[in-house]
């Protein structure tokens, strides 16, 4: 990069900084003024209604609860926000219940690895405010159709949810998808680890209309996203570009530069053999096999809009 | 990178002075009931220091901003602020803003009623191989061989800016847009072909200047009720890239050569309009939809006439319709059903004109038509016990192509049956399998280039002989079985086991057989309420076994009838292992310590074995055995150590290891440039270590 360049990103930098932390800070100041609130007791701690069951469970317990109020379900002034029988049932035997060796009976939606509440059921709580939008097409989705559990992936007593962050989603996904996991840390991959291209940037774990659960509806769609420059359309078109990237590419990773399924010309002998130098066995000093082997002459393999009327730029040579 | 370090240190010394005081504003509360409510607000965190790289990378160093040796500012902060009494979020968010991958965040929301924000997301990407060229004129889209050869190395550099609101208008009636700004720039290695005068075919080194802008705006309307809820959208992408071609003068190598052209990515835009929905027909059933149309045109001005037509642009246009209709039914309290319909119809609608002269040939149109339909059933027959099933359906057709280069189908049409089952076996474990067996067939195949458009494969052709990967009859079946167990409160397991088996068939040549296992293993113990352990092991592979044959020893002018299609035949079958581990612990020794590491390892290999089916008569044409093992390694090790000096501050210390080996002999054998040679290291490694300060509270 150039000084120049240098001098342009750390003035874009101190202006953005400047501009968005100038505006926030003296929200900070009005709201921390307004949070000197007068003890009104115990009451409800962070959900409206929650006082019945806060009189028992706290941030000290197994499983500490209040931090939800840090989250939007805790935000009070939203009257859609849910409070714990929400999302848990009345569970009037829970609250009448008087411990025993048995331990007091469960809540009427009870979440985690070991509930016995069927895992549809603990879902339709969520699904009950959350069906809009981006989980409009949850029903259909793949992890609904696996009976996976909301509380599978997120965490909602918690401040930060693991899956949220772009920093921390991936570990969460990698849980049961192994072999992304394994692909992931391959030669050739997204960049993943600074939270720069994630899951959820190319799919809808909430279910979508498109194919693998892809935030767009087709896989060319999906990747054109950050990859448009080969939407085409072209003079001279390459089929498979247009119909499913994933002919070719492993977009969780690869050990083939490009994320690259198989090496050329191996790749490109899956479709095309036979005349002129197509179907000649790969050479470790072969032009064919080394360097962007097949593509050292067809160079715009995604597709040319080469008007020169040149023979080669058919072949996508031009 | 010195002014860039020293204008975010200013800024972050500016934020650290200004905000820990205003966010401690709170702490006089002093009270139980104070602390409980802390609990319930939301905390915001700034981290500051510094970390110094050991070693300038090219492999490691691809996307993480640490490409250069040397000392980094830390900085991250993640800032949220609620007013309690109007719901009112303002939250300020930066990421790695000291370093070149930095990301930061402002946005201000009432929950449920307004909400905007803008975001700068920088991501620099570092090409991994070392080049020595004689090219000149690197940078612009006018390149020479024949110049001084220098080592350079190329990156490219994404800069987002997004920008967006979104407005309740009435209660269930939200709308939303939103705005993107990408700019790429810099420079990446390509390439063409070419043939001096009176030389033989040879590669050319070539770099691309990148200055691409992408652009996207989105608006949705989203409208909610308990029964129904309805989106519909709109999203225009643009892009634009102001180098229309590369000029690569070859003179020093063939002084009468003209100047070799290629073409570089057109502008292009996209629009889509669409409608998504669903409704609870019953308290038992649910139906969903979308409906989409989209138009991708492309109609840059051409940067030279085409000699033999008139057109000044290519006027590319695609249109393409879908629809997709969902259904979900609880049948009654055991018996769940699924299904789906898709349905895309992509029409080509460019203009065909005749581009070149010697075959007459006209821009290809690429008109499908996919459709898609599953149903699905789940049976609970008893708590933590189901059986499932189901049925897809997959149907493409496509419009003939005119001259293809490689036999194709018009059709395609795969049925996948599905079975499996969930139990929950005992308190301690739970296990899922699921098998799946598809078929897959289509039309009669029609000839590739060199043949009439739309001659049946009725005779031996050869180079039309290939069962290509999309269009060949496949049959796949696939196997997955998890299995979770808990053989204390403290500790689990977890067991995965895929794999999948696909055999080809049609046409003589091309791919045979593939397969592909994956074997893993999770496991996480909680040694104490201070310390835990996870660790986690998994293995894979993948093969394709295919055939192919070498035309060149046979007679050129002879091609057609002394092709048979047992002769000079050979296989290669590319198989890829891989092994992975992970390990990591985290423990809370005392109320001020907190330590943690994490140690990864993977291993790739990449194999390829070839064997003749029928040797050629010219042995030099004879495959080898195999091509040489390609292997990858990665190591990764990170510690770190948190102190607290009290209740909202203290130091962390992070120390990270990496190494990599790599034998890819793919760039250092080639030898084919011009004047190029491309140097990939066969190893890395790097030591990280970093120290801040860090700030946590309200």
């Amino acid at each position: 990069m150039s000084q120049w360049s240098r001098l342009q990103s750390v003035s874009k930098t101190a202006l953005f900084v400047l501009l968005f932390s100038g505006l926030a800070l003296p929200q900070f100041s009005q709201a921390a003024a307004e949070t000197e609130e007068e003890d009104e007791g115990r009451g409800d701690l962070v959900l409206n209604g929650d006082a019945i069951c806060t009189r028992c469970h706290d941030e000290y317990e197994y499983y500490p609860v209040l931090s939800i109020g840090k989250t939007k379900h805790g935000t009070r002034a939203d009257d859609r926000t849910p409070n714990c029988t929400s999302c848990h049932g009345d569970s009037q035997a829970h609250l009448d219940g008087s411990e025993s060796d048995d331990g007091r009976p469960l809540t009427e939606v009870k979440y985690g690895v070991k509930s016995p509440t069927p895992i549809p059921k603990r879902n339709a709580k969520c699904i009950a405010c959350h069906q809009g939008g981006e989980r409009i097409h949850w029903q259909q989705g793949s992890h609904n159709l696996n009976d996976v559990a909301c509380t599978s992936c997120h965490q909602v007593h918690t401040a930060h949810d693991k899956v949220r962050e772009r920093t921390t989603q991936p570990q969460v996904c990698f849980t049961c998808h192994k072999q992304q996991r394994m692909d992931a840390m391959k030669f050739s991959s997204h960049p993943l680890e600074d939270g720069k291209v994630v899951c959820s940037d190319c799919h809808n774990a909430h279910g979508s209309a498109g194919v693998k659960e892809l935030v767009r509806d087709t896989v060319v769609d999906t990747c054109y996203q950050c990859h448009a420059e080969k939407r085409g359309p072209f003079i001279w078109s390459h089929e498979p570009v247009n119909e499913d990237c994933s002919f070719c590419h492993n977009s969780h990773g690869s050990n083939i530069a490009g994320m690259l399924k198989t090496r050329m010309p191996m790749l490109c002998q899956n479709c095309h053999e036979g005349d002129v130098h197509r179907g000649l066995p790969p050479d470790e000093n072969s032009r064919f096999t080394t360097g962007r082997a097949c593509a050292n002459c067809h160079t715009n393999i995604h597709g040319s809009n080469s008007p020169s009327g040149a023979v080669g730029a058919r072949s996508l040579q031009r | 990178m010195t002014q860039l370090k020293y204008g975010v240190f200013a800024l972050s010394t500016w934020m650290l002075a200004a905000v820990p005081p205003v966010l401690a504003a709170d702490e006089a509360e002093d009270d139980e009931l104070a602390e409980v409510r802390l609990l319930g607000t939301p905390a915001s965190s700034v981290t500051a220091g510094a970390a110094y790289s050991s070693d300038d990378l090219t492999q490691l160093g691809r996307y993480n901003g640490r490409d250069d040796s040397g000392a980094y500012l830390l900085l991250n902060f993640d800032i949220n602020r609620r007013d309690d009494e109007t719901g009112t979020w303002t939250l300020v968010d930066g990421r790695n803003v000291g370093m070149s991958n930095r990301w930061l965040r402002y946005e201000r929301n009432r929950q449920g009623n307004w909400k905007y924000f803008i975001e700068f997301d920088q991501l620099d990407t570092v090409n991994p191989y070392l080049f020595d060229t004689d090219l000149t004129g690197i940078g612009s889209d006018q390149m020479a061989t024949g110049g001084t050869s220098t080592r350079r190395q190329f990156s490219q550099q994404r800069q987002n800016l997004k920008m967006g609101m979104g407005k309740q208008l009435s209660k269930g009636l939200d709308f939303r847009l939103s705005y993107r700004h990408e700019q790429k720039e810099g420079e990446r290695n390509w390439g063409t072909g070419g043939r001096p005068v009176g030389g033989s075919f040879g590669s050319f080194f070539l770099v691309e200047p990148i200055d691409y802008r992408t652009q996207e705006v989105e608006a949705t309307m989203d409208y909610t009720t308990e029964k129904l809820q309805l989106r519909g959208g709109y999203l225009l992408s643009l892009f634009d890239n102001p180098t229309e071609k590369l000029a690569l003068d070859i003179g020093s190598i063939d002084a009468n050569a003209q100047a070799i052209e290629t073409a570089t990515p057109p502008d292009n835009h996209s629009q889509l309009l669409f409608l998504s929905g669903g409704y609870r027909v019953s308290d038992r059933t649910r139906g969903t939809f979308k409906v989409s149309y989209q138009q991708d045109r492309q109609d840059e001005t051409f940067y030279q006439s085409n000699p033999f037509n008139n057109r000044s642009d290519l006027g590319g246009k695609v249109d393409t319709f879908r629809v997709n209709l969902g259904m979900a039914s609880r049948v009654n309290a055991d018996l769940t059903l699924n299904a789906k319909l898709r349905y895309e119809d992509r029409d080509d609608n460019t203009p065909q004109a005749r581009y070149i002269s010697t075959f007459g040939q006209v821009n290809q149109l690429t008109s499908r038509t996919t459709t898609n339909g599953t149903l699905d059933a789940t049976y609970r027959l008893q708590p933590g016990t189901s059986l499932t099933g189901g049925v897809e359906y997959d149907l493409r057709r496509r419009d003939p192509v005119d001259e293809p280069n490689m036999a194709r189908r018009e059709k395609n049409d795969e049925t996948t049956f599905h079975v499996g089952g969930r139990k929950k076996l005992s308190e301690m474990l739970q296990g899922s399998v699921r098998l799946s067996h598809s078929e897959r067939e289509g039309s009669l195949w029609l000839s590739g280039s060199g043949i009439e458009a739309g001659t049946l494969l009725t005779a031996p052709v050869a180079f039309d002989y290939v069962n290509s990967l999309q269009y060949a009859d496949r049959t796949r079946d696939q196997l997955r079985v998890m299995l979770d167990w808990y053989p204390m409160e403290e500790w689990s397991v977890q067991w995965v086991l895929e794999g999948s088996q696909e055999r080809y068939s049609g046409l003589p040549l091309g791919p045979r057989e593939g397969d592909s296992l994956l074997a893993s293993v999770d496991t996480a113990y909680q040694l104490s309420d201070e310390w835990s352990l996870n660790g986690w092991l998994s293995a894979n592979r993948r093969a394709l076994d295919a055939s192919t044959h070498s035309w060149i020893d046979i007679d050129v002018a002879n091609f057609a009838t002394a092709y048979n299609d047992s002769q000079q035949t050979w296989s290669g079958e590319s198989i890829d292992r891989g092994y992975a581990l992970g390990l990591g612990v985290k423990g809370v020794p005392s109320d001020e310590l907190k330590l943690g590491g994490s140690l990864q390892y993977s291993k790739d290999t990449s194999e390829f074995d070839m064997a003749s089916i029928a040797p050629p008569a010219d042995a030099q044409y004879a495959p080898a055995s195999a091509l040489p093992t390609i292997k990858y390694t990665l190591v990764q090790l990170k510690l770190y150590g948190e102190y607290a000096l009290d209740e909202q501050q203290g130091m962390r210390l992070d120390y990270r290891y990496d190494r990599i080996t790599n034998n890819d002999w793919t760039w250092n054998n080639h030898t084919d440039y011009f004047g190029t040679t491309v140097t990939q290291a066969d190893n890395e490694s790097n030591h990280y270590i970093g120290l801040s300060y860090y700030y946590r509270g309200w």
